[in-house]
């Protein structure tokens, strides 16, 4: 008796959303980085907007899917890169779901990408600092990496809010 | 762009700014180098220029300290990798010749991290 596994249309959405971030994901990696840790992070622009148009769930599935997806096309499948990327995106995750937390009008998707961004970076330095490179000269690099993850978290926002502007 | 947003960012560039200023500070610079080799462990102070030789395991290594800095001169040893590392003048910096089991250390009032990290 074959199993049969309807989806529902949730979850095809969710599939073809998480395609589309790693597609933006595959096409950021060969992007040239001035410097380890410096990436544009337009993939989380989907995350982002599928946190504000459907809820925490399905942007977590989104991204932990990108992250899966994107390491295996790349072959970086639980290798270093591969540990990075997910501590960068359950951090991120995590800090965006707390963000969402806060009462009133609250932030609109520049305040998420920067506490995504901020978050990103942040894990991602710790995990390389307890893990791979225990060195104190580690920590000169981070007030440049968050420099541009703020600047990066604003733009990818800017970004944000125009896409969301023109969805139906 | 929402007021929580505004704030965000006026307190996150604070924040990053006030934490570059610190993580930033010029590195201290050290006092005195700890040489270390097979026969002996000497403690050697960087105030005043001079040219010390250190028995090893393969012969004799050369170091010279300098205007409070210290480096390899010389060294028997094959890839001449502790002379390529040039000088080393903040606290916690470490030179070594594994080869000829000649190591330096140098040592401060602020240290900022030990050999072991570094």
């Amino acid at each position: 008796m074959a199993l049969v596994l309807q989806p529902s249309r949730d979850d095809i959405r969710i599939a073809w959303l998480a395609a589309l971030a790693t597609s933006i994901h595959l096409l950021e990696s060969t992007l040239p980085s001035p410097l380890p840790g410096i990436k544009p992070g337009f993939a989380n622009i989907i995350t982002i907007i599928v946190l504000l148009r459907f809820n925490w769930h399905a942007a977590i599935w989104v991204s932990l899917l990108r992250v899966l997806a994107g390491s295996l096309l790349l072959g970086t499948f639980l290798s270093p890169t591969f540990m990075l990327s997910l501590t960068g995106a359950i951090c991120s995750l995590l800090a965006m779901g707390l963000a969402l937390q806060l009462p009133g009008k609250g932030f609109s998707a520049i305040g998420l990408s920067i506490v995504a961004a901020l978050a990103h970076i942040t894990g991602q330095f710790l995990l390389a600092y307890v893990w791979f490179i225990p060195h104190q000269g580690l920590w000169n690099i981070l007030p440049l990496l968050l420099i541009m993850a703020l600047i990066l978290g604003i733009i990818n926002g800017i970004i944000c809010n125009k896409v969301i502007a023109r969805l139906p | 762009m929402t007021i929580a947003d505004r704030f965000l960012i006026l307190f996150s560039a604070t924040g990053i700014f006030l934490f570059a200023i610190i993580t930033w500070q010029p590195s201290v610079n050290a006092d005195q180098v700890e040489i270390f080799s097979p026969l002996e462990k000497k403690l050697i102070s960087l105030q005043l220029d001079k040219k010390i030789f250190i028995t090893g395991a393969l012969g004799k290594s050369e170091i010279s300290i300098q205007q409070h800095r210290v480096r390899f001169i010389s060294s028997p040893c094959k890839a001449k990798y502790c002379i390529h590392q040039g000088w080393a003048n903040h606290n916690g910096d470490f030179r070594a010749c594994l080869p000829n089991k000649v190591s330096l250390r140098l040592l401060g009032k602020n240290m900022q991290y030990d050999s072991v990290t570094f």
